[in-house]
Formats: structure tokens, sequence, C-alpha cells
């Protein structure tokens, strides 16, 4: 797939890209945002939510490729949600002078996920959890890596060393849920 | 297939259509494999919502240091120049500060549930300029919600929620209700919805913390504002700051 490095740099969240693409078009989208009557500490949230949003959606499967560039897709949920912000703040939203990249992107998810209560709880324990824990649940439950290929990259010694230590972590998660 | 790697390829978009049959019907026929589905999707979220904070602050330190940069050619005169407007500004400000605090501090809990308060978003979908309505109940109940009919809108959403269990319909409903001042019935709705673990969950929540600061039942408020500022969730900025205010009531 022609775009899949890109993808694969937003579903990882590599910190590098995401603050390279933050950069890169921020004084575009503040100006563009300015102009269309917000202020600017509310255009900073925005541009801020959409990169949120953009990641969310490279990592729960949601944006498989991209149709069009990057720039364009972020610049299309950012005015999405700006066009939200003047709803909400029942302000005109004036349909005649929309961003011009408005045609190529038309089904966006823009709806950011939140956590029901229960997952809410088992938040909470993950923060209490130790690195290495930390680091095998995510490769495994986020990353969707195999546990044969935690070993290679963790560099554990065969699969059934990785298999007890997850078993470890998830059964103190379970613990701390209970405190 | 191993249960775990047969969720791993589901959850994960990579299962081939066999396995994807496999999965459904094992996920219809056998408990322990729909709980380990479940653990799953729990998971996955909470992993997702650690990075989606580690992201949040990434960027603020990125703005943070986007500000810093910003161009220093500006000479001593101009400086002075903008400290000659600034002061006064700081000055009128500070005023501005104390006298909202003067006032903050007498602050009922109808006046912060008004500050607070703002009708929860149509999710189908805004209404266009000269766009038609659709004749169905679920447009209907949506539209009257939009143009705040929410007498309308109340009996739409609880028509529908009687014919299509969907917890939406519910979580509408209470804004309705909310929204046309019967407070003691959004309160109600809100609690039953709160039973039902569904993407609305942390809104209603956030809802039904408002509705009983309507209701003048500040405990129960701010009882519910402490679990929702607890964890990033919607409005959990909100609750803490509205928390603040509530410390002397």
């Amino acid at each position: 797939m022609k775009n899949q490095p890109i993808i694969e740099l937003l579903r990882s969240g590599e910190a590098a890209f995401f603050k390279e693409q933050y950069s890169l078009y921020r004084e575009e989208f503040i100006g563009y945002a300015l102009k269309k009557g917000i202020d600017p500490a509310a255009a900073v949230d925005i541009y801020q939510d959409s990169f949120v949003i953009l990641f969310e959606n490279a990592s729960s499967g949601k944006l498989q490729s991209l149709s069009c560039s990057l720039k364009t897709y972020i610049f299309g949920i950012a005015n999405n949600k700006i066009n939200e912000f003047l709803r909400k703040d029942q302000k005109t939203v004036n349909l005649d002078d929309q961003f011009y990249i408005k045609e190529e992107i038309t089904h966006l998810d823009l709806e950011e996920q939140f956590l029901n209560s229960k997952q809410q709880v088992l938040r909470v324990a993950f923060d209490q959890l130790g690195e290495r824990c930390k680091n095998i649940i995510s490769l495994f439950y986020l990353d969707g890596l195999t546990i044969k290929e935690i070993m290679t990259v963790e560099n554990y010694t065969s699969e059934n060393t990785v298999k007890a230590q997850k078993s470890r972590c998830m059964k103190q998660l379970k613990e701390l849920t209970k405190n | 297939m191993d249960s775990s790697n047969l969720i791993q390829n589901v959850i994960h978009n990579r299962a081939s259509q066999e396995e994807f049959i496999e999965f459904q019907n094992r996920l219809e026929k056998d408990p322990l494999f729909k709980a380990l589905y479940q653990e799953a999707i729990d998971m996955k979220a909470i992993t997702l919502d650690k990075k989606k904070s580690e992201i949040r602050n990434l960027l603020l330190e990125q703005e943070r240091n986007a500000n810093h940069l910003k161009p220093k050619d500006s000479t001593k005169s101009e400086k002075s120049g903008v400290l000659r407007y600034l002061i006064p500004l700081i000055a009128a400000a500070a005023i501005i500060i104390f006298v909202l605090n003067l006032f903050n501090n007498n602050m009922t809990a109808i006046d912060l549930y008004d500050q607070n308060y703002e009708p929860y978003r149509n999710v189908m979908g805004g209404i266009e300029r000269g766009e038609e309505i659709k004749e169905d109940l679920i447009s209907k109940a949506f539209y009257t919600y939009e143009i705040k009919d929410y007498a309308t809108a109340a009996m739409l959403f609880d028509q529908l929620y009687e014919t299509d269990h969907q917890s939406m319909y519910l979580f509408y409903h209470a804004n309705a209700q909310l929204g046309q001042g019967n407070t003691q019935q959004a309160i109600s709705l809100y609690k039953q919805h709160q039973n039902i673990q569904d993407d609305f969950y942390a809104r209603s929540r956030w809802y039904l913390a408002l509705a009983y600061l309507k209701n003048n039942q500040i405990q129960e408020s701010k009882a519910v504002l402490e679990e929702v500022s607890k964890v990033e969730s919607y409005n959990y900025v909100k609750a803490r700051e509205l928390l603040l205010s509530l410390k002397d009531l």
C-alpha cells in the first residue's frame, strides 16, 4: 500500500513524526482558524485535538490507508472540528467558505472515544504497573504483536517466558483494580 | 486456532474470512472465549487511552516550544512600547478577575449550572442550510432536539427507546428532559443510562452531575464530579474547575 509507512508511523504514535507534522502546518492552520473567528487558544486546542483523533483513527484501524495527502487529512479533521466548535458556540458556519479540502474528505470519524466505567478503573490501575508490564501489555493489546513477535522485539528467551510475564502482569493489574 | 491469536487477529483487523466465522461461532457458544474477547477490547481501549495522553503531552510540549521559538528580533524600544500598553491591560485584567472572584463567591448552584451547561450536540449531524428534514422518527427526534424543541424531542426519543432499545436514545431523552428543565426526570434517565456501558457513558455522567446541580443536590453533584475528574475523560478538566467552584457551597 502506497501510504503504509505513514500509516505505520501514525499508528505507532511515533513522537518525532507527530512533532514534525504538528510544526509543519501549525501556523497555516492557526491563521485559517483565526479568519474563521476562532480565538488563538481555541484554535490551538482544535489543532491538538485533531492530531489526537488522527492517532486514534490510525491506531484503532479506522484509518488504514490515505487517499489524499496527510496534510489534507489533518486539515479535514481540523476543519470539521472548527465547524463543530462554531455550531456549539452558535456562530454561523459559512457553507460557501469551506476549506479547500472539503470535497476530498467525506467520511471522517471525529468523535473521540472515551472509556466506560470499568475501563476507567483499569486505566487507573494500569498506570500503577511497572514499565515492563505496561510495555508488554501495550505491545500485545495496542500494537497487536503476537507472543512470538514480542519475544523477538523485547529479547525474551522463549515464547513461554513472554506468556508467563504477560500473565503475571494481567494478574497484577486485576489485583490493583481491587484496591 | 488458539483463542488468544484468533482474538488478536480480529481486533487488529487481520482475520481471514474463515477466522472471522470461527470467531463468531466461538463468541456465541463459548462464554470463556467471550470473556477473553471483552478483556482484549478493554485492554486495547485503556492502552490506546494511555498513548493518547502521551501524544497530548507531546503536543503540549511542542506548543510550549513553538511559543519559545517566536521571533526575538524586536528592539528594546519596541519592547518598552509593548510594555506601555501591556501594563495597563494587566492591571485591568487583575481588577476584572478580582471583581469576578467576588461575584463567583456569591454564585449559587443554578448560576454554576448556567455557566457550565451547554446542550450536548446532535451526533446524527447538524442541519445544514436548505437541507430537507426527513420524515422518519429518528430524523424528527434529532431535528427537534437540534432546534431545542425539547418537549417534542423528549417524547420522540422516549418512543424510539420503547421500540428500539438503543442506549443512545435513552441518553438523548435525558438530554431533552434536562433541556426543558425537567431535572428530576433527567436525573432518573441519566441514572438509568449509567447502568449501560456505551460510548455515551462519560458524557451522561457529566450531564448527570449538571442535572443534580440544577436540582440543588450539591453533594450528589460533587460525588459524580469527583468521579468524572479522576480520569481523562469527557469534560474532566471542566469537572475539576466546577468542583473548585462548588467548594464553598
